[in-house]
């Protein structure tokens, strides 16, 4: 064991030593970063195009609920059931499909 | 009162000695490992390094004793412990490497239950392994950044004086010799080594393999004193990693 850890310690000296490589050596090894790079910066951008809708449907649903307070009782129920209804419209939208 | 009221006790209290007993043994037992341990690799440090320890610097160096007192009772500056199963070491003071930070872990020797529980699960459950008896040492090098890092020669440079030093800088790169067996383990857990390919290479013995970025990085790295290393220290080897990424995928 004694070797291969004095070798470890000293791993440090030869890495500055030897650890210069040419260009198209490392071409690989950049070229791996990059990727990773650009994979990680997709992911946040999907990270942030999600929260941005889930933003924008938060607005959506406070702005009605503001709506519903305001009326009255009757006025309400209106409202209800013609939410209802143009959400079962939306749905059935989604369902027909080309013949 | 009689002698029959008392029969519980006569099972408890055997019982209670035995886990104290157990306890004490156990963890006896891996501070003696853990001194063993520092016994023999605690030369190699003072020869390599400044300040072996937690002390801080001394002045007057002297050459610590890692065998003095008990075979159980560890020389406290330089291998502290943690918890009765981890023990941990810390050296800096050289060229090229800014500290070195050393752990070992062991079996709960004086837990048996504990024991057997962790051991049930490691072959229950393939993401949590049974915790193996390991030593693990991370060498943070300067990278180039003495500069910043090491206080007299952040003076020097304030001061403005020449800094004359061969630069400990390096290409960065990923690259580890492993034991096949926790080559799987290694590379689904860290994300350094998910950007290698693995090969044998004929250099190194079979049960080990190489985890590299690049063929011309291996033929750098792969010395013949490396490879003398690696087989005279054996299938005891679970990896040797150098690496310029973090071990967790980075989010930015």
């Amino acid at each position: 064991m004694t070797p291969l850890f004095t070798y470890f310690i000293r791993l440090a000296d030869i890495l500055s030593e030897k650890g210069h490589f040419r260009p198209d050596a490392m071409k690989r090894v950049k070229a791996t970063r990059e990727e990773e790079i650009k994979k990680i910066k997709k992911a946040d951008e999907t990270e942030k195009n999600e929260e941005r809708r889930a933003e924008k449907e938060k607005e959506k649903r406070r702005e009605r609920d503001e709506k519903v307070r305001g009326m009255s009782t009757e006025q309400q129920r209106k409202f209800l059931e013609k939410e209802r209804a143009s959400d079962m419209r939306k749905s059935q939208k989604g369902k027909t499909m080309r013949a | 009162m009689y002698l029959q009221d008392f029969y519980a006790e006569f099972f408890i209290i055997p019982f209670i000695v035995l886990v104290v007993v157990l306890h004490v043994w156990g963890s006896r037992k891996n501070k003696r490992k853990a001194k063993a341990w520092i016994g023999a690799m605690g030369p190699v440090l003072q020869k390599e390094f400044a300040c072996v320890g937690f002390e801080g610097k001394k002045t007057d160096f002297k050459e610590m004793d890692f065998t003095a007192g008990a075979s159980h009772v560890l020389p406290g500056e330089a291998i502290k412990e943690r918890s009765s199963s981890e023990f941990i070491a810390y050296a800096t003071g050289r060229a090229n490497i800014a500290f070195v930070d050393i752990k070992l872990t062991m079996s709960k020797r004086f837990n048996p239950i504990q024991r057997f529980s962790e051991t049930a699960m490691g072959f229950l459950f393939e993401s949590m392994p049974a915790p193996k008896e390991r030593m693990e040492a991370t060498s943070f090098v300067f990278d180039g950044r003495e500069g910043e890092i090491v206080p007299s020669l952040m003076r020097a440079a304030a001061e403005g004086k020449p800094q004359e030093r061969f630069s400990s800088k390096y290409d960065g790169f990923v690259w580890a010799i492993v034991h096949k067996e926790a080559m799987k383990q290694l590379r689904d857990g860290r994300y350094d080594l998910s950007l290698t390919t693995t090969r044998d290479h004929a250099k190194l013995p079979d049960w080990a393999t190489v985890m590299s970025e690049s063929a011309e990085i291996t033929e750098t790295m792969l010395t013949p004193e490396l490879c003398k290393a690696v087989e005279s220290a054996g299938e005891n080897l679970e990896a040797l990693v150098v690496s310029d990424q973090p071990i967790d995928q980075p989010k930015t």
